[in-house]
């Protein structure tokens, strides 16, 4: 059975009590691991595919991703990103600083611009490489956290409160963006499109409703009519927002250390595959004993349900090698 | 929307997003670009083009070594340029139609290639391409420089010639359109070189333009829209081609005519198809210009409906690979939301 | 000049080939250029005159207005062939040397393409204008035009291709014909032929047109 055919499988909840699959968010850790710099991993499409294939080859992971930071359409946007050896890259500006700017904000040309046509290309190498059999994890940046890159996070969220008009049309245009880069990846090849709003854990249910979760939904709607499948990415604490966020219709939720899987399940439902949730900086710092001990109580948690084990955010590039290979190989 | 739905969408001048797109190779060039790619190529499929073409220009009989005859008995050498070909006989050289037998449009092998479009591609539009449709198909018989000069000195017989062409295309047209699953018929019939009209205006609309009318009236009847595909500097003739009904206009060669101008002046009254230089910018510009001239092309006419992009021509085997992908890469993912 | 090569260049300007032709229509039952040549030899005009102030004349003006767009191809043809059959009277004299052409022209299109309009449209064009034209046909190599130029010491070359996948063959019969012949005059022309491809290949001339082609002929031998 290829990975892709074990995806789908779960997807349609078959094989739930015997078959674990492992999908950590890998990003600096593979590209480490791959002896590159960060810089390479999120300039060049090849050396994130590359690097993404070596270690879902090592760990045998069974998905694979595109994700690599967040300035990918902040760039694409007219944002100046610039590229640390090995940091994430860093946007050196905010472009959108008042109503009159949010207005003449024009949405891009995907593949025209260096950085999104990057992630396509991404797209149509993982393909190309993979040959269809390993599920593919595209990835966008979610409405709130696109509209906070491009006006800074603390103006953004005060933005919500004092000019709903400028969050209106600036998320607005995020919006459009959004579907047209999971379109895009889509049509390379992307199983799945992963939508990373970390910003969201971070507001309350009143303003998440008011400003975020009617446009999430329009876009995994449309990833749906795309043919893909959407993989929803908040880091941090989401306990207060799963009420409202079980109504969107993703198909992938991740979770992080902090919200409690059982609860997750109890009001997401079923249907939704939940992601998660061993904490990043337990997977660093524990023995791979210990990890051993930690993964098979999730596992057991998780038995019969929709689950794929993984840590609660990104694997950090400090993790020992032997650490991540205990979850994997504890997880089969 | 389906792709033939973009496609009606667009050639009836309404905005539509994506811009449709058609992509045609020739030989050479499909040969050269698939071994760069290094693996299948499929011309529909991998540029993902919104129209599809049964032709008639195609499943003629290789009667020696590189020489096809086509339905009309005459044979073509096609040792040279594999895709058009030269005339190798003309069958006629005297202006009399005497012992020449037209061919019958009964079970002609488009048909089955129409049957397979279908099959195959039903969401796209579905073209019935008639290639040497009537004034090419008159030289093909006589030669050019015969048909041209019985113009003014045997029009009788050309006109009886061109009658009984058109005979034939409407009997075409309405056979294959019995198959069903055709939204457009195109005509593919060159009226002018490089420079200007090859015959002028005035014989033009003496010799061609009731008869173009006829066939148009024909495809019409049975519901098709009409692509009409001329290459060379014809913007002289669009008004008449507007007059007969003609609904899309290739190749559009950015050479010949000043295709911002052209456009901005009939928009609204026939679309356009082409555009990207197979003359120059394809062949002979770098990356960066490909990319430009078709940003350009997407910007300026894919945005207001009435344009299909697409090359000047059936790209030719001189382009490099690049450029190709360049191009078609940049239709495929166009995002730009208008 | 005298009238009647006055007749004679209107004759090959409106393609009027001889009495029996019915084009153009409005000179209907008229003495073409067949019958007006024959007669101008047999008052005793000068062949060469005949030639040069009569069917050349006409030639010249059909050029221009083709290139200008006022005629198309037919009308073209049609003075082509006035003129070739006008020629045919005066072909006696060129064999006995009583009437010099201007030079010889050598004419092909290059290897690989087969396309022919463009070439013949410049050729005729070319010996209406008083000069010999050898047309080596379609198709042809750098090894036939260097030695249609052995043949004809003195004489010029014209490469014509209709398109790009084959002009870029004509920079390779350029060089071949310039290493055997550098005095050669070589002139490109054609659908996609440009300035621009000119000077990169450094033949020595483009027209256009075929108008062109033959001003820059007559250039080189005022």
């Amino acid at each position: 059975m290829t990975k892709k055919q074990k995806f789908d499988r779960l997807l349609n909840g078959m094989d739930l009590e015997t078959a674990k699959l492992f999908r950590p968010i890998l990003m600096h850790f593979a590209a480490r691991f791959s002896q590159k710099t960060y810089r390479e991993f999120a300039s060049d499409y090849r050396v994130l595919v590359e690097c993404n294939i070596k270690a879902m080859e090592y760990f045998d992971t069974d998905l694979v991703g595109l994700i690599s930071d967040p300035y990918r359409e902040t760039s694409a946007f007219g944002a100046k990103v610039s590229f640390p050896d090995e940091a994430v890259p860093k946007c050196e500006e905010i472009i959108v600083k008042s109503l009159e700017d949010a207005k003449a904000l024009k949405n891009p040309d995907l593949y025209k611009e260096e950085r999104t046509r990057d992630r396509i290309e991404g797209a149509k190498y993982f393909a190309k490489r993979l040959k269809g059999d390993i599920p593919v994890i595209g990835w966008i940046e979610g409405p709130l956290a696109e509209a906070c890159d491009l006006a800074g996070v603390g103006e953004m969220l005060m933005q919500m409160m004092i000019d709903p008009d400028f969050a209106n049309i600036l998320m607005d245009k995020c919006v459009v963006t959004a579907k047209e880069f999971a379109r895009l990846q889509i049509l390379e090849g992307c199983d799945i499109i992963g939508m990373g709003d970390a910003i969201c854990s971070q507001i309350d249910i009143g303003t998440y409703d008011a400003f975020v979760k009617e446009r999430q939904k329009e876009i995994i709607d449309y990833v749906h009519e795309c043919g893909g499948k959407v993989k929803l990415h908040i880091c941090g604490d989401i306990s207060h927002l799963l009420a409202s966020i079980k109504d969107l219709g993703m198909d992938i939720l991740d979770l992080d250390w902090q919200v409690d899987m059982d609860i997750a399940h109890d009001v997401i439902g079923p249907d939704v595959i939940r992601c998660g949730n061993i904490d990043p900086v337990l997977i660093q710092n524990s023995s791979s004993e210990q990890l051993e001990i930690m993964t098979g109580e999730t596992i057991k948690k998780e038995m019969g349900r929709k689950h794929i084990i993984s840590g609660g955010c990104e694997i950090t590039v400090n993790t020992p090698i032997e650490n991540l290979m205990a979850i994997r190989k504890s997880s089969n | 929307m389906t792709k033939k739905e973009s496609f009606i969408k667009a050639i009836t001048f309404r905005k539509c997003f994506p811009v449709p797109y058609v992509i045609r190779f020739t030989i050479e060039a499909e040969e050269r670009y698939q071994s760069f790619l290094g693996g299948t190529f499929d011309e529909i499929l991998d540029t993902g083009s919104y129209a599809v073409f049964s032709q008639t220009n195609s499943g003629w009989l290789e009667v020696r070594p590189g020489y096809f005859k086509d339905y009309f008995g005459i044979t073509w050498n096609k040792t040279k340029d594999r895709t058009l070909g030269i005339v190798d006989r003309y069958p006629i050289d005297k202006p009399s139609l005497k012992g020449f037998q037209f061919p019958s449009a009964d079970d002609l092998p488009v048909f089955k290639y129409i049957e397979r479009n279908n099959s195959c591609f039903p969401d796209h539009f579905h073209f019935l391409s008639i290639g040497f449709t009537l004034f090419e198909r008159a030289w093909s018989i006589v030669g050019m420089e015969n048909l041209m000069q019985w113009m003014l000195l045997e029009p009788e017989f050309v006109h009886d010639l061109l009658d009984n062409i058109v005979e034939y295309n409407i009997k075409l047209i309405q056979e294959s359109a019995k198959i069903g699953g055709l939204d457009g018929v195109r005509f593919g019939d060159d009226w002018a070189g490089q420079n200007g009209l090859l015959i002028g205006g005035d014989l033009w609309r003496e010799f061609i333009k009731p008869r173009l009318m006829r066939m148009c009236d024909a495809a019409k009847a049975e519901n098709l829209y009409i692509g009409q595909h001329c290459c060379g500097k014809v913007e002289s003739l669009i008004p008449d081609m507007i007059e007969v009904g003609i609904d899309v206009f290739d190749p559009f060669q950015p050479e010949v005519m000043d295709i911002y101008d052209v456009f901005k002046s009939f928009n609204g009254k026939i679309s356009f198809m082409g555009g990207l230089s197979i003359q120059k910018t394809l062949p002979y510009g770098s990356i960066k210009e490909v990319s430009d001239a078709s940003y350009k092309l997407l910007d300026e006419l894919g945005s207001q409906g009435g344009y299909i992009f697409s090359p000047s021509h059936a790209l030719t085997g001189d382009i490099p690979p690049e450029n190709i992908r360049e191009m078609i890469n940049i239709v495929r993912h166009q995002s730009k939301n208008f | 000049m005298s009238e009647i090569l006055e007749k004679i260049a209107y004759c090959v300007e409106f393609g009027k080939i001889n009495q029996q032709s019915p084009y153009p229509p409005d000179m209907k039952g008229q003495l073409g250029a067949d019958e007006l040549t024959k007669e101008a030899l047999d008052t005793g005009l000068a062949p060469e005159d005949i030639l040069k102030k009569g069917l050349v004349i006409g030639m010249e003006r059909i050029g221009i207005k083709f290139r200008e767009n006022k005629v198309f191809v037919p009308q073209v043809l049609m003075s082509a062939k006035a003129m070739s059959t006008a020629i045919e009277h005066l072909k006696p004299f060129f064999q006995s040397g009583d009437v010099k052409r201007s030079g010889i022209f050598i004419i092909g299109t290059v290897a690989g393409d087969l396309h022919d309009i463009g070439k013949n449209l410049v050729s005729m064009m070319v010996e209406g204008n008083g000069w010999e034209v050898v047309d080596l046909g379609t198709d042809v190599s750098a090894d036939k035009f260097v030695n249609a130029i052995k043949d004809n010491p003195g004489s010029h070359v014209g490469l014509s291709a209709l398109l790009t996948t084959t002009m870029i063959n004509m920079e390779h019969i350029l060089k071949e014909v310039k290493a055997a012949s550098p005095e050669t005059r070589v002139l490109i022309g054609g659908a996609p032929v440009s300035e621009d491809f000119k000077n990169k290949i450094g033949a020595d001339f483009y027209s256009p047109d075929p108008q062109g082609a033959v001003e820059y002929l007559n250039s080189l031998v005022a």
